[in-house]
This record gives structure tokens, C-alpha cells and sequence, in this order.
């Protein structure tokens, strides 16, 4: 956990000292698999630093169709914008698995920014690097091909939770089809179709949670029109 | 000073290296290596997987000579 909390984009450029001071100001948090650190539209007032485990978040509209923005790990932050707005929680963050972080309220995450203004900066790049990768995926919603987009959600997934196994590089996260789908503006029909047409030609192999890219360069192809 | 021996025993030191490397640890470690990857049309620097293969499994992939690719990455880190 202190290696995680060192190397995170958080409190990246404090000094031990102060990283002490700032996690001193936080409370250790633990939740099982399956809850929700925070839901959609609840009033914000705790932001959270993931130490171990997997997070969803996700999207819900009126009609009930979810939407997945996101996958965390250990490292990333979540809720950092309660830090620097007030609007309720604009998402549902769910616990994949079970998770341990750190959790601030919002006034003590403010006067902490106050008083070393690096935090402040770190937390400005966090959200700034999760709006630069919003903007990619809205243009791969609004340019690409379904089956480009599945290929660069993978890649994506790959880049974050990529493990080095025999058959090639797996996604070491709990990924269901529809899961894919939600993330990629599709249905469980063409994400199944797509992936039974990939393991045909050896490019991924399913697993009954996950997926191994085995030919990752073709997805490379596919996914960047190369 | 410029020994011919001394600067090919470096190399030979620098080839040795290379091969356990993934993509990502050598071009962190000598950015200027990013422009063999360009002459060969390689899509490896920023590559979603460049930190899981290695500069053999790159060439593979692409049906280049590792052998020939890994002098010329020598030869790029060693102008420096």
C-alpha cells in the first residue's frame, strides 16, 4: 500500500513529509465486493484514493441503459472533483472486488490544497488527463466502427490492467461481454459476434471472466486503422 | 581514448541489454530509439502494449530481423 500511495498521481512532487501530513488527514476505508463507494447523484463530500481492488464507474439514464466510463485501480483517484466543486457525485462508483483507499472530506481535501498547492495542481492533472481520455472516447462514439471501438476499449484495458501470461497479454479485471458493451455504446449481440470472430482468428482467447489478447498487435490494427 | 575495441565491447554491452527489455523500458530509457521504430512503420512508441514485448516480439510481429533491428537500435543509442 505505501509503495501505491508514494507513486500516485496524487501526491506526486510532496515531500515524504508532506504526503504523511495529507494521509494523516485521511481515514483508512474498506469496502466489500459489490458496494458502491458513492452512487450517481448522491451529495459529494468524500473523494478516495484506491489503494487495492477494482473500481466500475458508471452511468445510469432514465431509461435504465448503464453506461461504463471507467475502470480503476490501485493508484487512481476517485470522486477528486468533489475537491473542486460542489456538484453531487456525477457517477456511480461500484467495488468490483473488495477495496481498501483513503477517503477525505471535501473541506479537509480544500484546506490541505490550501496549504500545499502541488496537491491542488495534482488533482487539476487528474481531472485534465480524465478529460483529455472522455474526448477520445467521445470521438471514437461519434467516428468509429463498433468493432474499432471494442478494439480500443480493449487496449485501453490492456494499458491500465495488462498481465503478462503465457498466451499473450490478459486483462486482469472481471470483464463480461455486456460489460464491454456498456463501455463501448453497443449491445451483447455485436460484442459477442465481434470477440467469436477474434477468437476464431486467434487474435483473443475468452476466458470465462476476462480476456487475453493474444495477437495484440492485430487489435493495434483494427483499433488504429493502421 | 577512441579505442575501436572499447566502443565495440560498449555496444556488444548495450545489445546484451536490449534483449531483456520490453518496448516501453527502452524507449523510457533511450527515448532517441522512437525514430528506428518510425523508419520501420512500427506503431510501438505509445503502443497500448509496449510494456508487455520485447524488441524480438515486436520484429516477429512485424516479419523484420530482430537481429537487424536490435543493431540498429544499438547504433541509434550509441550516436549519442
Amino acid at each position: 500500500m505505501q509503495e501505491v500511495v508514494q507513486q500516485c498521481a496524487l501526491l506526486a512532487g510532496l515531500t515524504l513529509a508532506e504526503q504523511e501530513v495529507v494521509l494523516e488527514n485521511g481515514r483508512f476505508y474498506q469496502i466489500p465486493q459489490g458496494t458502491y463507494f458513492f452512487h450517481q447523484g448522491e451529495e459529494a463530500e468524500t473523494l478516495y484514493l484506491i489503494t487495492d481492488g477494482q473500481v466500475k464507474l458508471s452511468q445510469v439514464n432514465e431509461s435504465g441503459a448503464q453506461v461504463i466510463l471507467n475502470y480503476f485501480g490501485p493508484g487512481n483517484g476517485l470522486g477528486i472533483i468533489v475537491a473542486l466543486s460542489t456538484m453531487p457525485y456525477p457517477l456511480s462508483a461500484e467495488a468490483v472486488e473488495a477495496c481498501e483507499a483513503i477517503a477525505w472530506h471535501r473541506d479537509t481535501m480544500k484546506s490541505l490544497m490550501l496549504r500545499y498547492p502541488q496537491l491542488a495542481l495534482n488533482g487539476l492533472e487528474m481531472i485534465a488527463g480524465r478529460f483529455v481520455s472522455l474526448q477520445e472516447r467521445f470521438n471514437d462514439l461519434a467516428t468509429r466502427q463498433v468493432e474499432q471501438r471494442v478494439a480500443r476499449a480493449l487496449l485501453r484495458l490492456v494499458r491500465q490492467f495488462g498481465k503478462r501470461v503465457e498466451q499473450g497479454v490478459m486483462i486482469d479485471i472481471v470483464l463480461s461481454r455486456q460489460n464491454l458493451a456498456e463501455m463501448t455504446g453497443t449491445n451483447l449481440y455485436q460484442v459477442s459476434r465481434i470477440l467469436s470472430k477474434w477468437e476464431k482468428a486467434g487474435v483473443v482467447a475468452l476466458q470465462r471472466q476476462t480476456v487475453i489478447l493474444c495477437k495484440a498487435h492485430e487489435l493495434v490494427v483494427i483499433g488504429e486503422d493502421l | 581514448m577512441n579505442d575501436p575495441d572499447e566502443k565495440t565491447e560498449k555496444q556488444t554491452a548495450i545489445r546484451a541489454a536490449l534483449v531483456e527489455l520490453t518496448i516501453e523500458g527502452l524507449l523510457t530509457r533511450w527515448p532517441q530509439t522512437a525514430v528506428v521504430f518510425h523508419q520501420h512503420n512500427m506503431a510501438c512508441v505509445g503502443c497500448a502494449v509496449a510494456s508487455f514485448y520485447t524488441i524480438t516480439e515486436a520484429a516477429s510481429v512485424y516479419g523484420l530481423s530482430a537481429e537487424q533491428l536490435l543493431d540498429e537500435l544499438v547504433a541509434s543509442i550509441s550516436l549519442a
